[in-house]
Formats: structure tokens, C-alpha cells, sequence
């Protein structure tokens, strides 16, 4: 595996949609799923499968209630969801800013 | 993958990630109807001030500021509630900007209140005194949401009332009536319009 290997990173946020979900609930307290649709640009079926996925990894949490009679779900990160997040972002920027000699060095520790 | 490839893609996702968590603090900004409603209000009481202080309406200005802020605390509170309920988002900057406002409004209360009532703040004084604390409201609220709009908006009410305190004159409830509209519930009412606007992304599974 190379510094640069895509298969070093958490193969659960490793797909668009997920990393788009933990990115935009991160930057909130919680969210609609509405919202997360509406902002992903997916469809219900999509973006639940994605969510579900992140709920048994225990990334986010969910929540649901009602708003008068409109059932309404909401969705937040867990301490797990947002340090695996932190942990992505900060293995992304050491790739896109890694030098070569980083790399070398690397591999030889 | 190679190292260019992994770089390219590293560059996109984070640019993705960037446009997306900017979006979603963007929504904080979604409080237009206070802004509205507050302008509006306050707009007709400087309105109403100014007449009571001419002697043109036959009530104490006291009754004018206790009925518009009674009206306007009334309607905020639970339009306050409304949104937090329908809000497809809740941050935690969204929980600061109306800290903020909340504040603002309270201690412009009791600048007006306690000020009017010792003497201490004269009538002509008190609406050059309003702006720049609406100003300064304005300003806090800039580094949360729509930056150039409130920074603007920041800049345009210490110039109201930096010019109100150095001209202090009784008409300048006329001037921050006006102040009201264009500065406070025109603006309000633009972001309830963009609150509507669809997002920009469109993302691949």
C-alpha cells in the first residue's frame, strides 16, 4: 500500500454520499432528511441506505418525531462519526500536500 | 491508483466537502422573518414616537414603546419557536445569532427604558445610541452568516448613528424609522427569500 492508496482510508466514508452526509452534519447540531436530500441531491431510497450504513457503524444517530401531523427525521453525528470525519479530512489533506520525500519516508518507517 | 490520480481525487473530495459544510452554515442565516417583523415594528414606533413627542399623537411615548414591544416580543417569541420547529437545521451558530439578537434586543430595552426614564439617555440622543448597538449586532452576526450583507448592513447603522449623535435632533426618529426599513426589515426580507433557494451541489453516488 502507497501513501497515496485510496485504500487506506475509512472505506465507510469512502463513498460520496456518505462523506456529503457527515460533512454538511458536522458543519450542524442535527438535521432533516429532507435537508440531507434536498442539499445531496439524491433520491429517499439512496440517501436512507447511506444513512442506515453510518447508523450501524455508529456514525450518526437518528431521531424521529412529529411536526403537527408531518413525521419529521432527524439525523446528527456521533463523537465516532465526527472523529472518523476529522480523521478522513486530515488523511486527504496529507495527500493532497504530501511531498514525495513524505511518502519515501513513510514507507521506510 | 497513481500519485496524481490520488492527489486529483484528495482535491476534489475536499473541495466537495468544503462547498457542502459552507452550505449547510449558510442555512443559519434563515432568520429573516425577525428581522422583518422587528423592522417593521420598530419602524412605526420611531413613527409614532415622533408624533407623541411633537404633541401630534396625545399619548406618552412610554405607551407607544410598551404596546411595540409588547406586539413584537409577542410574536417573536413564538415565531422563534415556529422555526426552531420547522428548521430543516439546527446549529449551533444558529443558536448564537439569536443570542445575539436577543440580546440586543434586551439591552436596547433597557437603554431605551431605563435611559428615557432617569434622563440619562435624552429623547434626541437615543435613536443615534439604538443604531450602533444595532450596528454592533449586525457586525457579530457577520462572522456567523451572509458576511458581506450584515458587514454591510454593520457599516450602514454606525453611519446612521454616528450621524445621529453628532446632529442630535428630535426629527431623527423619522430618520431611524427609515433606518428600520431599508437597514433592518428590506434586508430581512431578501433572506427569506434566498432561504428558499435551492442548493448548488449535485453530487454521483
Amino acid at each position: 500500500m502507497t501513501p497515496y492508496d485510496y485504500r487506506d482510508l475509512d472505506p465507510l466514508i469512502h463513498s460520496r454520499i456518505r462523506l456529503s452526509i457527515l460533512a454538511i452534519l458536522t458543519s450542524v447540531e442535527d438535521a432533516e432528511f429532507t435537508y440531507l436530500r434536498d442539499q445531496i441531491k439524491t433520491t429517499d431510497g439512496n440517501l436512507g441506505a447511506h444513512l442506515r450504513k453510518l447508523e450501524e457503524a455508529g456514525y450518526v444517530r437518528v431521531s424521529k418525531s412529529f411536526v403537527g401531523r408531518r413525521p419529521v427525521t432527524r439525523y446528527r453525528t456521533t463523537e465516532m462519526g465526527r472523529g472518523a470525519f476529522r480523521d478522513y479530512v486530515g488523511r486527504l489533506e496529507w495527500i493532497l500536500h504530501s511531498r514525495p520525500m513524505d511518502a519515501d519516508q513513510r514507507e521506510a518507517g | 491508483m497513481s500519485e496524481a490520480n490520488a492527489r486529483q481525487q484528495a482535491g476534489d473530495d475536499l473541495a466537495v466537502i468544503r462547498r457542502l459544510m459552507e452550505d449547510a452554515r449558510e442555512t443559519v442565516s434563515n432568520n429573516g422573518w425577525h428581522l422583518v417583523l422587528w423592522g417593521s415594528v420598530l419602524a412605526v414606533a420611531e413613527v409614532f414616537d415622533y408624533w407623541a413627542e411633537s404633541g401630534t399623537l396625545p399619548v406618552s411615548p412610554r405607551v407607544v414603546w410598551s404596546t411595540a414591544l409588547g406586539l413584537g416580543w409577542g410574536i417573536s417569541i413564538p415565531l422563534r419557536r415556529w422555526s426552531r420547529k420547522h428548521a430543516a437545521v439546527d446549529s449551533l451558530a444558529n443558536r448564537i445569532l439569536a443570542a445575539i439578537w436577543i440580546g440586543c434586543g434586551l439591552g436596547l430595552m433597557l437603554l431605551g427604558f431605563c435611559g428615557a426614564r432617569t434622563g440619562t439617555l435624552p429623547g434626541p440622543v437615543t435613536p443615534g445610541v439604538m443604531a450602533i448597538v444595532i450596528g454592533t449586532a449586525f457586525f457579530a452576526s457577520s462572522s456567523l452568516c451572509d458576511r458581506a450583507l450584515f458587514r454591510m448592513l454593520a457599516i450602514s447603522w454606525w453611519a446612521l448613528g454616528s450621524t445621529m449623535l453628532i446632529w442630535p435632533h428630535p426629527a431623527n426618529n423619522l430618520v431611524m424609522s427609515a433606518g428600520m426599513v431599508l437597514f433592518m426589515a428590506g434586508p430581512g426580507f431578501l433572506l427569506t427569500r434566498r432561504a428558499g433557494k435551492p442548493a448548488r451541489m449535485e453530487l454521483v453516488a
